[in-house]
């Protein structure tokens, strides 16, 4: 069954990332890939991972959600255009060269271990996991052995989340291009804030 | 007529061994067959009852609002009008399903779908009693909030695939609003996550067993519950929060184009998610299935054993603790229900900025420092009040000092500090 339950999920990924390829317009695409995150989280589950399955679906929805916002906002109710330009034959054979390098890595990297759809789990842990769930082993892990990582992640986080703000944070006065900061020869000035020189925050 | 008589005879003997063939042939099957259909069972179960709460809940919700504006509301169909929701929706189902040639007829037809499935699979994880409930998941609590942010998407999908300006504006709204929100509301939870210790919603309700006094809505963290009632009134869209479907603004929303049966799907699921939202608040904060006065009142004074006795049923000992479960639960998710309903008669619609403005400037930072408050006393004062007698009043004021003394004082900085920077800006200009 749980064989059954792989394929069942490999193939409908394969499919739905294929899709989000060739999609006809962004919103199928980002459909698409919704699809293949919660297969994601399908095989999370095969492999015991509850909370990591919760969270996938979690973060995904919403994630998906900004994305299928930026798509309207950005395309409108308009099929993608097609791409045809002069230096498009070229742009096809890099992308068909390294989709295929990264292919040929792929299967030399996979043809060195036996395939195994479901990792199998000692009986005792197995229970133990159906039982309690791995959010807790997960977190004593987070929080004791992998704690450097885990909090690089957060201020990398917490550096993109303040540039976000300051991206889309607008000026107080009205000159300006009401972005908060522009590059003026590759320095930030103040100016560009909408500040006079002469009074800065202290 | 000799045959007929042996055909029947041998069909009389097989009938009454029939149960024992098919439980002996279930369990010949595989392990997943079973597992399957009983997952099956659970989810059209979970639907049913997803179903009936939204029928009862529509009517409960004409009926209170009619008693508000002093009208009658529905009274003619049925008994006192009880039956009012069936004939709305047996006449929804006979409505003509209108699409025009611009609509996007996939994404228009899944939409309704994609908002209604998972409101009735969080139905199955919500506790009823200790064995009334379809799947106990140890990450209970979370899978019900991921479960939640899949609505989303069928709004959006449905607005954007209507071809239809005010449908697009609704689901925009209803993304950017539920996106919003999701941040109070789940950190409001992982106030009670951090004092229980587990994310299992019938291991929280245990820990609640011991009365009013032991409800995290109470004494505990009733920061946390005002943060997630109205963080989660906002995540299903109702008023004072129901901007996607403003009808003043956008005629309907999201749902402006539709008609018929696929309309009736996002009645059902706004009803629905509602019913849920007030069962999660009920059982996180207000001890779930357990009486106010700690445990059950049929197993406190010995009710369900004397019944049992004197009726000479021994099963009702154990059916009866259930039952009063079942009572307890469903009566609080009703409180709440008719909580919203009374906000709903009562609170004008927000602004867009102030709806924004709300979550991310007030309840944003008041939930973070609720966090916070919360772990400081599970730290530092949880084992000093383990002595006390009512260890969990000392414990919660001291939370609730903390909190709006540490909040009230951020909030305060900030606004004086936007203020300052405002009135300097000023002076320039």
């Amino acid at each position: 069954m749980d064989t059954l339950v792989f394929w069942f999920f490999a193939v409908v990924s394969v499919l739905m990332a294929i899709g989000v390829v060739f999609a006809p317009s962004v919103l199928y695409a980002a459909l698409c890939l919704l699809s293949v995150f919660f297969c994601m989280a399908g095989f999370f589950l095969l492999n015991n991972a509850d909370f990591l399955a919760v969270a996938q679906v979690m973060v995904y929805a919403v994630g998906l959600t900004i994305v299928l916002m930026f798509g309207l906002m950005f395309t409108g109710n308009q099929a993608l255009p097609a791409q045809d330009n002069k230096w498009g034959w070229l742009v096809k054979t890099i992308a068909v060269f390294s989709g295929l390098s990264i292919a040929g890595v792929l299967a030399k990297a996979s043809s060195s271990f036996v395939p195994k759809f479901v990792t199998p789990m000692a009986e005792p842990m197995k229970q133990n996991v159906i039982a309690n769930g791995t959010a807790t082993q997960l977190g004593e892990l987070l929080l004791t052995k992998y704690i450097l990582p885990f909090e690089l992640v957060s201020v990398l986080l917490l550096i993109a989340m303040i540039g976000a703000i300051l991206l889309s944070k607008k000026t107080f006065s009205d000159q300006g291009s009401g972005v908060f900061f522009s590059f003026d020869e590759g320095k930030l000035v103040p100016e560009a804030l909408g500040w006079k020189k002469d009074v800065g925050l202290e | 007529m000799m045959m007929s008589t042996s055909w029947i005879t041998s069909i009389a003997d097989i009938l009454p061994k029939l149960p024992q063939i098919v439980w002996d042939w279930w369990l010949t099957l595989p392990d997943a067959v079973p597992a399957f259909t009983v997952g099956l069972i659970v989810f059209a179960i979970a639907a049913l009852m997803g179903q009936l709460a939204a029928i009862v809940m529509v009517l409960m919700e004409r009926k209170v609002l009619s008693w508000f504006t002093q009208r009658k509301g529905p009274n003619r169909v049925g008994p006192l009008g009880l039956l009012q929701t069936i004939a709305d929706g047996v006449k929804l189902l006979f409505k003509e399903d209108i699409m025009n040639d611009a609509q996007d007829k996939f994404l228009f037809t899944i939409a309704p779908a994609i908002f209604l499935f998972p409101v009735f699979v969080m139905f199955a994880l919500v506790p009823f009693s200790t064995s009334i409930i379809g799947v106990s998941l140890p990450i209970g609590l979370l899978a019900l909030f991921a479960l939640s942010s899949i609505s989303v998407i069928g709004i959006v999908l449905a607005g954007w695939a209507s071809n239809n300006k005010f449908s697009l504006l609704g689901g925009m709204r209803s993304a950017a609003q539920a996106i919003s929100y999701e941040i109070p509301l789940v950190l409001s939870l992982l106030g009670v996550v951090l004092l229980t210790g587990t994310m299992d919603l019938t291991k929280i309700i245990e820990a609640q067993r011991g009365g009013l006094l032991h409800w995290f809505g109470i004494f505990l963290a009733p920061v946390s519950f005002l943060i997630f009632y109205t963080a989660s009134l906002a995540e299903v869209n109702r008023v004072p929060f129901d901007l996607p479907e403003a009808e003043s603004e956008l005629v309907g929303g999201y749902n402006t184009e539709y008609s018929g049966m696929k309309f009736a799907t996002f009645f059902l699921a706004e009803y629905a998610g509602l019913f849920i939202i007030s069962a999660i608040s009920a059982a996180v904060f207000f001890g779930g299935y357990y009486s106010p006065f700690g445990g059950l009142i049929v197993e406190q004074t010995g009710a369900s054993v004397w019944l049992a006795s004197t009726l000479g049923v021994p099963q009702l000992k154990e059916l009866i603790p259930h039952a009063e479960m079942l009572l307890w639960m469903l009566g609080k998710t009703y409180i709440f229900v008719y909580m919203a309903m009374l906000i709903r008669g009562t609170l004008p619609r927000l602004k867009p900025d102030e709806l924004m403005g709300f979550s991310w400037k007030f309840l944003l930072p008041l939930s973070l420092i609720n966090v916070l408050m919360i772990a400081f006393v599970k730290l530092f004062l949880m084992d000093w009040a383990e002595n006390l007698p009512t260890s969990w009043i000392y414990l919660g004021i001291a939370l609730l000092i903390a909190i709006f003394g540490v909040g009230g004082f951020c909030l305060w900085t900030s606004r004086s500090f936007t203020k300052q920077l405002q009135s300097r800006f000023k002076q320039q200009a």
